[in-house]
């Protein structure tokens, strides 16, 4: 079971680039970078100031606590987060770049109106708004999967489980 | 693969580069998290991963950083900075 726009809520988090797309604090709206550390009730973002890609090839140890990327915590309940997921981990370090310029505004719309007919169709089977975008990229793949914060509440070992009557299967 | 199996292979990756940016803390919430997964959905972890870590501390071990690999009769001695041992045989 690879990593798709379906197993996203019971996948690993950490690791992925990611963009906040709704929030009930203005503030974080628009954040973007990479989940360094999930809580049952929070994603800890890393923000990088500087193209992403030279801070990956360089490796310096310091270079986290230079304030060239900081670690924003945002609460996932109120929030609306857009993972980026490729094929390939090594093509989603490379191609998070240029994801992240083509994710800007213009798309969000988009996908809230999608995610409104979802909805309607579904009816409460499936509350949690899973809507995914496909596009390429400087030719490679990349899914943005908008998922609402809400439906990733859980304890970061535990969302990955499938038995019982758990919102997130 | 599962997808409990494959959040413990990125969980390694990720432990591996956050050590390797010398992020112990951080490789040691990876690890953590990586037998948490295993151990919720009742699944063993990867080799390498065993080998890699510490069983004691949870640390990412990188030899010659903060792991110290010795070769003795027809084992190896890992020992870790927090000063637990690991030994598993080699074949020649
Ligand atoms: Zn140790």
């Amino acid at each position: 079971m690879a990593l798709t726009p379906e197993t996203l809520p019971r996948h690993e988090l950490n690791g992925l680039p990611v963009r906040v797309v709704e929030s009930d604090d203005e503030s974080r709206v628009g954040l973007e970078g990479r989940v360094v550390i999930e809580t049952t009730n929070t994603l800890s973002i890393e923000v990088c100031v500087p193209p992403e890609a030279e801070r990956w090839n360089g490796g310096v140890a310091a270079d986290r606590d230079d304030g060239e990327s900081r670690v924003v915590m945002v609460p996932k309940s109120g929030s609306t987060f857009e993972f980026a997921i490729t094929d390939d981990a090594a093509d989603l370090e490379k191609g998070s770049g240029t994801a992240s310029k083509l994710a800007d505004t213009q798309p969000a719309e988009t996908e809230r109106s999608d995610t409104a007919d979802r909805a309607d169709g579904d009816a409460a089977s499936c509350r949690g708004d899973g809507s995914t975008n496909r596009r390429r990229a400087a030719g490679e793949d990349v899914a943005y999967v908008t998922v609402d914060g809400s439906r990733l509440l859980s304890r970061p070992a535990r969302r990955t489980e499938t038995n019982g009557d758990s919102p997130w299967q | 693969m599962s997808v409990a199996a494959e959040r413990i292979e990125r969980l390694h990756e990720l432990a591996r580069a956050a050590a390797t940016e010398g992020d112990q803390e951080r490789a040691r919430y990876y690890v953590r998290l990586a037998r948490r997964v295993a151990e919720r959905n009742r699944l063993g972890l990867p080799r390498t991963f065993r080998r890699f870590t510490c069983d004691a501390c949870d640390a990412y071990l990188r030899p010659g950083r903060n792991a110290r690999v010795r070769l003795q009769d027809g084992h190896v001695v890992i020992t870790c900075d927090c000063g637990e041992q690991a030994r598993y045989p080699y074949d020649d």
